[in-house]
């Protein structure tokens, strides 16, 4: 599997480190629903068969958060953009 | 009482010549330039005139070399560079920090990493083995530049001239392991240590 970094072109999927689902962004500790929260975004994911929206982390070129939109049924990459430009 | 410690090439004894007899398919040469780390800080375009005013270096986005007057800034992500400038009497980090001002962080890595320049006909055959980019010419030319892995190694590479010749540099400990594969690899087309 070849992921098309926005920054250094494609490259192997052994240059990237994978984070998993996109989760969205970390919940607020101080919130009254904390608890419930965390439990969410720690444990629930929604593992669907088809596009699934991912954070690759790419290690050995720029070190750049990315968020890839991958078919886990074949992996075949729709897109892959900088995670910064994005909503995390 | 003051110690004095002398410089040591962190690829040493790890190089040797290769079938001299016969025309060697690739040279290699140890660079000891100064090299710094610079990070962007805040908008690309302040750091990009920055660049410009101080050292007339026109900036070149992507994953490029932007390079003038000596200097060469070596894209290794989006806001990140590493820069090289022949030894000379100035040190390379500090005129970049008075340079490039607040549109960037500056690090001096000058003991931290091994240059090599690698050249010649066979150059790029030998690359082959280890990196996992396409080196072909209309994928990467002079003035491109890559941060990947060789042979499980760390490197930035970037292409020089059509020659090929490419400059690779390694962090300073994995320089032993990196000339080792690169021993392996160039045996059969012969090398020339300069």
């Amino acid at each position: 599997m070849r992921i098309p970094c926005p920054f250094c072109g494609p490259r192997d999927v052994s240059e990237f480190v994978t984070l998993g689902e996109a989760t969205g962004p970390r919940p607020d500790p101080a919130a009254p629903d904390a608890a419930e929260k965390f439990f969410a975004y720690a444990y629930l994911r929604s593992n669907p068969a088809g596009p699934s929206e991912e954070h690759w982390y790419h290690a050995l070129g720029c070190r750049s958060w990315l968020k890839v939109v991958r078919d886990t049924r074949t992996h075949e990459i729709e897109s892959a953009a900088l995670a910064r430009e994005g909503a995390r | 009482m003051s110690e004095v410690l002398t410089f040591r090439s962190p690829c040493a004894g790890a190089l040797k010549d290769i079938g001299v007899a016969a025309t060697p398919g690739v040279s290699v040469r140890e660079r000891s330039p100064q090299i710094a780390t610079v990070i962007a800080r805040g908008a690309i375009a302040d750091f990009a005139a920055r660049l410009k005013a101080s050292f007339g270096v026109q900036w070149v986005e992507g994953s490029k070399v932007s390079s003038g007057g000596g200097l060469v800034l070596v894209a290794t992500g989006p806001r990140a560079w590493l820069a090289l400038r022949d030894a000379g009497s100035e040190n390379l980090a500090t005129s970049l920090g008075e340079g490039l001002g607040e549109t960037a962080a500056v690090i001096e890595q000058s003991s931290g990493y091994a240059v090599l320049r690698i050249a010649g006909e066979k150059a790029r055959a030998t690359f082959e083995k280890g990196l996992g980019i396409d080196l072909h010419p209309r994928a990467f030319a002079p003035g491109d530049a890559a941060s990947t892995s060789c042979a499980h190694l760390n490197v930035v590479i970037w292409q020089v001239d059509g020659a090929p010749t490419y400059d690779v540099a390694v962090p300073r400990s994995f320089a032993a392991a990196f000339c080792h594969w690169l021993m392996e690899s160039v045996a059969e087309f012969g090398l020339k240590v300069l």
